[in-house]
């Protein structure tokens, strides 16, 4: 493809432009073969043998451009039939050729694993090649394997510390400090060799490239040696200082790869690090908040976070959010390990909250819930900061912190206790302006405001009473008329439960027992501690008329909400306070008091409710509802894939039946439970349908006599398809459904800390350590790899020492490649045949040189060359001894470095 | 493999030159491309030459008009390639003569050749400018 056009259909002109003679034409068909064959074009096939004829062509550049392309085309197919051209290549004299064919030959390796046994050996000797061009292609690859699996390149070391300690370019330098950095972790005896060459790269390169090679390379590699590292921190801090922003960026990069094991080094550059915060790039400013915040612990924690919201609130959305977002999961790490001060930590969260544009509302709304259910000592604190939040209606027009919102009022309902005016809550809940909110979180505030609603109403009666008549004479008058009432008050009980049920946040435990007098009288004690001092009558009746009023006007509008959750909230709240104020007022203000049996009546239904909300709420473990048996004759696991077209003959009549049905918003399972009565009420007719619709699908149905649970837990039918899919509403389920079993461990005391309450299981980590696995070719490579250097290295397999043109022999190999392998594993550990591979290794370097005097006849190159030629020919003997040396080291401990290391 | 691709994009975004060393369909290219150059675009001189897009690392640098664009691997050493797009262009800039926009729009092979001649697999091959352009020359006489 060129310029975003497919061009597949061009495929077959380019086969024939490859074939031209003329070079320039030729060159055109390569190149347009490279930009766009890929391994699904079929006239690949086709050009098998043009490449090979090219390959071997007389003219370098056509052979370099046969190479170009294999280097980017290459097949699986390709690359086992031209392996041995570009093996024999690799011994060609043109340094442009055999620089390009060590390349191509590493392709070849990805694509056809078996190459490694033919080639790796010659692509070994190539390290020790004269050219510095052949030696930088070469160690490319070698890097590029070291990348894929390193453990294979180790028994090369010593080839690497030659390479590294001799003067050489600085592209070749960096690739070989890389494949250092690479085995060192591996291999810490290296370290010992390594580290002097390293740091002396480092003192005298002026190359930043290198420098930061070598930083690299000493962070991972020499975790120990002193002067090493020290050395890197200071270059790093060079690095850090210049202006360029290319050099910060790397510098803090190379500074976060430090931090975990040497912190100190990240502490000696706070200054610059904190100034990073402040840069242009967006980039650099992330760096840097990472760096600051892996350097929190619990001492620094309240500085850094009070600096990085500074920062924060004055910088612009992406980077607020960014800073938001790390903050709070900084915080929240390990179950608030780094927080000892949860007021002040509320308090972040309170002004975290009134950060708009905030992407981060639903993990402020699950760190309040989260904090409020573990730490008991800060709930005063919560109170207040949602409180705080409740009262600001600017928030109200900000749909980012809806999830904040909701968080508030569940708190402001579930704390109410501790709070010092409840009116005033209510007020703030019922506004008018939360209107403006999705229906699920107004669900959210109607609950609220029935708790505390409740705890208002219970406290000012407690007054009342109180004052009024001596409590022992209270508690006796109820115990004894609790019995009789309890029988009615189930009924209110069972609504409660459906409302508390429905709550996105509420996960509410309702084990109440309504004939447990004894739970009632203890929580009537407890609250006397509440009760205002001294009410008077009259201030109480001023109160109860103006929350009345309050409830009526706001709540009133609701009941007709399209919603059915808060339609439902609104009318249960409603009817509470209307016989409430049945009970306590006669319609012109004046207080019945006198007449206790209405009197007691509303203290009965009031302290009831309040029994039920006052019991404390906890975490739920990750892991309850594996403590769940499921129910027998359950089926969880059935695919309710074909439930779809069901779901589509229903819709038509939805749509004729009830327009308003369909805009609603089924979002949690338990919620829509509640629509089924409600629906069934509302449309007579719907009932008859869903019956219908019953016969129909009959298969979908629990058998008859579960319909009670049906009818009383799950989703009528229309719903069950919506709910199939997203998997949220069933993890909310699965909460519901875990309360039952909801266990958690005694809150631990650490520290001054306040406790947070650990689940014994639940908070463990469910991260899964995430293991990169390599595919499959590359275990073939290196496994090939490994096999060729470290117990091959020195033994000449078959095909080196008996072939001089080892072209036609594996010409006659090539179409049964296991063949190869074959022989390749045959050959036997014979030291004769090492000390036979060492004349024939003369041979083939003398082989080499005349060939290489050739080309230079061929271009007519610069006399230059002659010399270097020359100088290949006398090294060539050295060479090869150097070279019959080091793996007669190897081959005894396979494992180990040669004793040129140690 | 170090080098993934190399892309010459002008400062309205539009890809003038594309060289990919792994095999990417069209509309996966058309991607890339658009995600990348978007990010690149945007951002000031004052900034650093590196962004990071899904799990490529895209190393950039502004000649006039034009973005040069490379992507690398994760292990791979930015400066070098910085160094290496600097070299990129000096060369174009001697072949070409001031080498501009039009140059590569109207030249696209040459300006391939020129990059064929220094990448070869992923790999930085050659770097010495009149090394690079010498078989380039030598078609030019010849043809």
């Amino acid at each position: 493809m060129i310029g975003g056009i497919d061009m597949d259909w061009a495929a077959f002109h380019v086969v024939e432009a490859m074939s031209m003679s003329k070079f320039a034409h030729k060159k055109i068909g390569y190149l347009a073969a490279s930009l766009s064959f890929h391994d699904g074009t079929d006239v690949l096939l086709l050009i098998t043998n043009q490449l090979r004829k090219d390959l071997g062509s007389n003219n370098e550049y056509e052979s370099g451009l046969a190479l170009e392309c294999l280097s980017i085309i290459a097949t699986p197919d390709l690359a086992q039939q031209l392996t041995p051209d570009v093996f024999s290549l690799l011994a060609s004299g043109r340094v442009y050729v055999r620089s390009r064919a060590s390349v191509v030959i590493f392709k070849l390796f990805t694509k056809y694993p078996d190459a490694v046994r033919i080639a790796c050996k010659r692509l070994v000797e190539k390290l020790e090649d004269t050219d510095p061009k052949v030696l930088s292609a070469t160690i490319s690859v070698f890097c590029e394997m070291a990348l894929k699996d390193p453990a294979s390149c180790i028994p090369l070391a010593p080839e690497f510390y030659r390479l590294l300690t001799e003067p050489r370019d600085n592209w070749l330098l960096i690739k070989v400090v890389k494949i250092f950095g690479l085995l060192l972790p591996l291999e810490p005896r290296l370290s010992r060799k390594v580290a002097e060459p390293l740091c002396e790269i480092m003192r005298h390169t002026t190359a930043k490239s290198l420098l930061l090679e070598c930083i690299r390379a000493v962070t991972v590699g020499l975790p120990d040696h002193g002067e090493g590292l020290k050395l890197a921190v200071q270059k790093l801090k060079e690095l850090l200082m210049e202006n360029d922003p290319n050099l910060k960026y790397l510098g803090l990069q190379a500074l976060a790869a430090l931090m975990p094991a040497h912190s100190w080094a990240v502490a000696e550059n706070k200054s610059i690090i904190i100034r990073g915060l402040n840069d242009d790039d967006y980039n650099i400013q992330l760096a840097s908040l990472q760096l600051i915040l892996g350097m929190v612990s619990e001492d620094n924690l309240i500085d850094t976070v009070h600096v990085l919201l500074q920062y924060a609130e004055r910088s612009e959305v992406s980077f607020c959010n960014e800073v938001i977002g790390s903050i709070l999961t900084t915080c929240s790490r390990g179950v608030y390990e780094l927080v000892s001060d949860f007021t002040w930590y509320t308090s972040i969260l309170g002004r975290v909250s009134r950060i708009r544009d905030s992407a981060h509302g639903k993990e402020i709304e699950r760190q309040f819930v989260d904090i409020g259910l573990r730490v008991k000592e800060v709930r005063p604190d919560l109170l207040a900061v949602a409180r705080g939040i409740l009262l600001d209606s600017t928030l109200l027009e900000c749909p980012p912190l809806y999830r904040v919102l909701s968080a508030a009022a569940w708190i402001a309902g579930e704390y109410v206790e501790f709070s010092h005016n409840a009116i005033e809550l209510i007020e703030a809940l019922l506004q008018p302006r939360i209107r403006l909110l999705p229906p699920a979180i107004q669900a959210v505030y109607l609950h609220s405001v029935l708790k505390v609603f409740i705890y208002s109403a219970y406290t000012s009666l407690k007054g009342v009473y109180n004052e009024g008549l001596p409590a022992e004479q209270l508690f006796s008058e109820k115990d004894e008329e609790s019995t009789p009432l309890s029988q009615h008050l189930l009924l209110i009980e069972s609504e409660v439960k459906e409302v508390d049920k429905a709550g996105i946040v509420s996960e509410e435990q309702l084990e109440v027992n309504m004939t447990d007098d004894a739970s009632m009288h203890s929580i009537s004690i407890d609250s006397q501690k509440d009760i205002m001092e001294g009410p008077s009558l009259g201030s109480e009746c001023e109160q109860f008329k103006r929350l009345f009023e309050l409830i009526e006007s706001n709540v009133g509008p609701m009941i007709e909400h399209s919603d059915v959750e808060v339609q439902e909230r609104a009318c249960n709240l409603l009817g509470l306070a209307k016989a409430l104020k049945e009970a306590l007022i006669i319609s012109e203000g004046i207080p019945v008091f006198s007449q206790s049996s209405s009197m007691d009546n509303a203290l009965e239904i009031v302290s009831f409710l309040r029994s039920v909300f006052g019991k404390e709420l906890g975490p739920v473990s990750a892991f309850a509802q594996s403590r769940v048996a499921v129910p027998e004759g359950l089926v969880l696991m059935k695919n309710l894939d074909n439930l779809d077209g069901m779901f589509c003959d229903d819709e038509v009549k939805e749509k004729s039946l009830t327009p308003e049905f369909k805009t609603r918003e089924w979002e949690v399972g338990p919620k829509s439970a509640e629509s089924a009565p409600d629906t069934d009420s509302k449309h007579g007719e719907s009932s008859s349908l869903l019956a219908q619709h019953r016969q129909r699908h009959g298969t979908y149905y629990l058998p008859v006599e579960k319909d009670i649970t049906a009818e009383n837990g799950y989703p009528p039918p229309q719903i069950v398809q919506q709910d199939i899919p997203s998997t949220s509403s069933a993890a909310d389920d699965i909460m519901k459904l875990a309360e039952q079993s909801l266990t958690w461990s005694k809150p631990r005391q650490t520290k001054q800390r306040p406790v947070i309450v650990r689940l014994d299981d639940g908070d463990e980590d469910l991260i899964l350590s995430s293991k990169v696995k390599r595919d499959a070719k590359d275990n073939l490579i290196s496994s090939a790899l490994k096999d060729v250097l470290v117990s091959g290295k020195g033994k000449p397999s078959m095909k080196f020492t008996s072939k001089e043109d080892g072209k036609s022999l594996f010409r006659s190999q090539q179409h049964d490649h296991n063949a190869v392998v074959e022989v390749n594993s045959n050959v036997s550990v014979n030291s004769e045949e090492a000390t036979k591979k060492s004349g024939k290794r003369h041979g083939k370097h003398r082989h080499k040189t005349r060939s290489t005097s050739m080309s230079i006849k061929d271009t007519a190159g610069p006399c230059l060359n002659q010399s270097q030629g020359d100088s290949h020919n006398s090294h060539s003997g050295q060479k090869s001894r150097h070279k019959s040396r080091t793996p007669t080291a190897i081959i005894p401990q396979p494992d180990v470095i040669p004793d040129f290391l140690s | 493999m170090t080098i993934r691709f190399v892309l010459l994009v002008n400062k309205q975004g539009q890809t003038r030159l594309a060289q990919y060393y792994e095999y990417l369909t069209i509309e996966e290219r058309r991607a890339l491309e658009g995600e990348i150059v978007r990010k690149c675009l945007s951002r000031s001189d004052s900034q650093c030459s590196f962004i990071e897009h899904r799990n490529h690392k895209v190393v950039y640098r502004r000649y006039a008009s034009l973005f040069f664009l490379v992507g690398v691997d994760g292990d791979e050493n930015e400066l070098a390639i910085l160094e290496f797009i600097h070299c990129l262009v000096e060369t174009m800039d001697r072949y070409f003569g001031n080498v501009c926009e039009l140059d590569i729009m109207f030249h696209l092979e040459k300006a391939h050749f020129i990059l064929e001649e220094m990448v070869m697999n992923g790999c930085v091959v050659e770097i010495n400018k009149s090394n690079i352009l010498t078989p380039i020359q030598l078609m030019d006489k010849n043809s």
